[in-house]
């Protein structure tokens, strides 16, 4: 058995909460991981009502899972609650997503002002992956200089940007893919389904197929 | 009036989406649209879309090879409104911030920038290096309009056709082109009023 570790996620205001789900559904699936910290900023929980309905109140948990789980712990953004304000406490990386440019903005000028921006601050000061994946379009002059001042501090700027190469059918294998790259950047290595190779990846070559046996029908 | 733009394809992946754009394109009156497509470009669009490199062409007004630095679009003397690189690599990106006009797109978008047009990149690339994203921010400084195609979800895209549609319709907009797009963010007051949200089944 190796070791296990703790991950934390965070969800932000920005649109793409369905993403959220996908990187919670695989954490949670996950053998290596033995625990997950949810952190969600109050923009967060308006998002996630209003992408999956229902109350911003409720345990985003069972809104993002369908139900509730042991293995996962909320913790609000806005109570500075939580052991997330100390280096002390063993995380293995944090993924924010979706991740808004004004949380960008302030882990970029290190403004710990809510729980999120510390635990970000915390990441980048121990060394532990940071990864952001930002939902915005264009991006500003200053949301540009915010990205790579956090990456010449050692954080990874990861846009919910899909890939079209593997030809996917549906959103839901665009959250699939992206998930499973975002995963290996915390440490969490997934299947080389998506993995480029010599005559294209297992998932472009099956895609490929289907669509030439659709017209072959059609 | 006419508005004349640029189009440029490079290799990166993406190619639905710059030919979402040329269709939407050919079908606003008064656009008159004069493509690029780079080498990798056509490998992409084969690889990508139902479509061949040469049907991509016949949707614009006017196609120049890729190497062909004595076409009209090299010179600032050829009035144009803009140019649109989608999908832009992050190769591409190097070449226009550096100066190196390497090829016709390379010098159509140095022309761009001389001439204070606008540039409009769509750079589909993820995660972000720091070499990208400094190209990119100076870029930016310089006036270039840096639009990645990063979905919205606020309209609760169902088909991958959704995604495409409101990135076009975005790139559109940077270019003075306002489409009726229907997918447009109106306010979480207005939005919670509409149909029940619909995000899909948790994934096993």
């Amino acid at each position: 058995m190796t070791e296990q570790r703790t991950i934390t996620l965070a969800v932000t205001g920005a649109g793409g909460t369905r993403m959220a789900r996908h990187v919670l559904s695989a954490l949670e699936r996950d053998d290596r991981v033995a625990h997950v910290d949810l952190l969600v900023s109050p923009n967060g929980r308006k998002l996630v009502a209003h992408e999956f309905g229902g109350a911003e109140d409720g345990d985003p948990v069972t809104t993002l899972l369908g139900r509730p789980t042991g293995k996962v712990t909320v913790w609000d953004s806005d109570t500075w609650e939580g052991p997330h304000t100390s280096g002390s406490y063993p995380s293995w990386g944090m993924i924010v997503v979706p991740c808004s440019l004004g949380t960008v903005g302030r882990i970029a000028q290190g403004q710990a002002t809510a729980l999120i921006e510390r635990a970000a601050d915390i990441c980048l000061k121990e060394r532990r992956p940071l990864v952001l994946c930002v939902r915005e379009t264009p991006f500003n002059l200053i949301h540009l200089r915010n990205m790579a001042q956090v990456t010449e501090a050692g954080g990874i700027v990861y846009p919910m940007i899909p890939t079209y190469y593997n030809l996917p059918e549906t959103v839901e294998q665009m959250f699939e893919e992206f998930t499973e790259r975002l995963l290996g950047f915390v440490g969490l290595d997934q299947t080389d389904y998506y993995t480029w190779q010599e005559g294209g990846s297992r998932a472009s070559v099956e895609r490929a197929a289907a669509r030439t046996a659709r017209g072959a029908d059609a | 009036m006419t508005t004349r733009l640029v189009v440029g394809m490079t290799g990166a992946s993406g190619a639905p989406i710059g030919v979402r754009l040329l269709e939407v394109l050919r079908g606003l009156d008064g656009v008159e649209t004069h493509l690029v497509l780079s080498r990798w470009a056509r490998t992409t669009i084969e690889l990508e879309t139902p479509y061949s490199a040469r049907e991509v062409a016949k949707l614009a007004d006017v196609v120049y090879s890729p190497g062909d630095q004595a076409a009209a679009v090299s010179s600032g003397s050829f009035p144009t409104d803009g140019m649109v690189i989608v999908p832009c690599s992050m190769k591409t990106v190097a070449g226009i911030r550096t100066g190196y006009a390497d090829g016709l797109i390379g010098r159509a978008a140095d022309v761009t920038l001389k001439e204070r047009r606008r540039l409009v990149l769509v750079p589909r690339e993820t995660p972000l290096s720091e070499v990208h994203l400094d190209n990119l921010l100076a870029l930016a400084r310089m006036g270039a309009v840096v639009v990645p195609p990063v979905p919205a979800f606020y309209n609760r895209p169902e088909t991958i056709d959704d995604l495409v549609d409101h990135l076009v319709a975005r790139v559109l907009d940077q270019l003075d082109l306002v489409t009726d797009h229907p997918g447009r963010w109106t306010g979480l007051s207005t939005a919670r009023g509409e149909a029940g949200p619909d995000a899909g089944a948790v994934p096993s």
